[in-house]
């Protein structure tokens, strides 16, 4: 994987010597989430894991028949006799969103390195704070409807809440700061 | 001081503090199962040997292990063996757990069957007193747990009666369903970066 590196960030210097500016930011891109999930994975998903469950455990003691596990990523809903329990893995904590988000503002052309730290680290939380309101949708969807509306409430609107948000912040990050950018002509 | 250096110094505050938050003990004749999920099933509404009045469970992916505890009533006799069926749904598929508990030895014979009847897997270990079993089951069998999204429905039982009384026990991942958001976004940002380029 070093070598693998080494050739990336040689490569890196090629297309920027030569100004290549768009295959750099997809080459860019590419090698910086290849290698965020190569090295920091299991750190940045433990830690999502511990905001998510450390927030939906406040949540949860507001809200009755709701019962947080943070050390284990568990949550349950209780509903009258019905009880479903659900586990936070790795496609549950929004973590490949927030790699490929981090990864293409790394290279994406807006302004300066402290905008783009700024739209990371306002980007994992905002990714976050949508992922706690997702898992909030199903929590309130099944306790006011049943344990029949699971399905419906993760995989239909829940998931399209989150896209919506998630596509919401992509298209304000990439489309709308370059058309803005335009429009008063920083570039 | 900027806006943006005084929201990123909030937000690392927060994050600092959330951070150094939990630690994770397991000990116990299996787990620990002070802090796991349960349900609490009425008693008085089985038999006077096998009336279940208290499931708890917890999914353990990292060990490969599914693990349940189940309660029966202190009414009851303590020195009676008792038998209790796990079965599973596991999107479609089914499986079905047999559980013999003797309180007199403290043994649990654990067994796992297929939709056909075929024996998957069994284990014997000293699990049970008089009214609680523990038993764990490898979460291989029954699912794919190296690939995200996989989920079961409970169904705990006894001779006499269910826990809960209606309905399953639900254990699901909630996946945000990545693969079709980062393809959309893909292009956003493709599109993006190309008109930038093009000075669209």
């Amino acid at each position: 994987m070093m070598i693998l590196l080494v050739i990336w960030i040689i490569a890196l210097i090629f297309l920027n010597k030569l100004n290549l500016k768009f295959f750099k930011f997809v080459l860019g891109s590419l090698g910086t989430f290849i290698f965020l999930i190569h090295y920091t994975n299991d750190i940045l998903r433990e830690n999502i894991l511990k905001v998510l469950a450390f927030v939906l455990n406040l949540i949860g003691g507001f809200i009755t028949n709701f019962e947080v596990f943070p050390e284990y990523g568990m949550l349950t809903v209780t509903r009258t006799t019905e009880v479903i329990t659900f586990f936070l893995d790795y496609e549950c904590t929004g973590i490949l969103e927030i790699m490929v988000y981090i990864s293409l503002v790394a290279f994406y052309p807006i302004r300066g390195p402290l905008s783009k730290i700024y739209y990371m680290i306002t980007g994992i939380v905002y990714i976050t704070a949508v992922n706690l309101l997702r898992v909030m949708i199903i929590v309130f969807i099944i306790q006011g409807m049943g344990m029949k509306y699971f399905f419906f409430a993760h995989t239909v609107i829940a998931r399209l809440i989150f896209f919506i948000f998630v596509v919401t912040l992509y298209y304000r990050t990439f489309t709308l700061e370059h058309i803005v950018q335009q429009k008063v002509g920083v570039l | 001081m900027n806006i943006k250096l005084k929201v990123l110094f909030v937000i690392t505050l927060i994050y600092l503090t959330f951070g150094q938050v939990y630690g994770t003990t397991a000990e116990g004749i299996l787990i620990d199962w002070s802090d796991k999920p349960y349900l609490i099933d009425k008693e008085g509404d089985g038999s006077k040997i096998d009336d279940l009045v208290k499931v708890s469970w917890y999914p353990d992916v990292v060990a490969d292990k599914l693990y349940f505890r189940l309660t029966r009533s202190s009414l009851n006799s303590a020195n009676r063996s008792w038998k209790a069926y796990i079965d599973i749904n596991s999107e479609g598929n089914f499986f079905y757990i047999d559980i013999r508990s003797n309180p007199n030895s403290g043994k649990a014979d654990i067994a796992i069957y297929n939709e056909a009847w075929v024996l998957l897997w069994k284990t014997t270990g000293y699990w049970c007193d008089s009214y609680n079993s523990e038993l764990y089951i490898p979460m291989s069998y029954i699912a794919n747990v190296s690939e995200a999204g996989y989920g079961f429905e409970i169904y705990v039982r006894t001779d006499s009666d269910k826990a809960p009384d209606v309905g399953p026990i639900i254990i699901s991942t909630i996946s945000t369903y990545p693969t079709i958001t980062l393809f959309i976004v893909f292009i956003i940002v493709i599109a993006g970066s190309l008109s930038r380029r093009k000075g669209i």
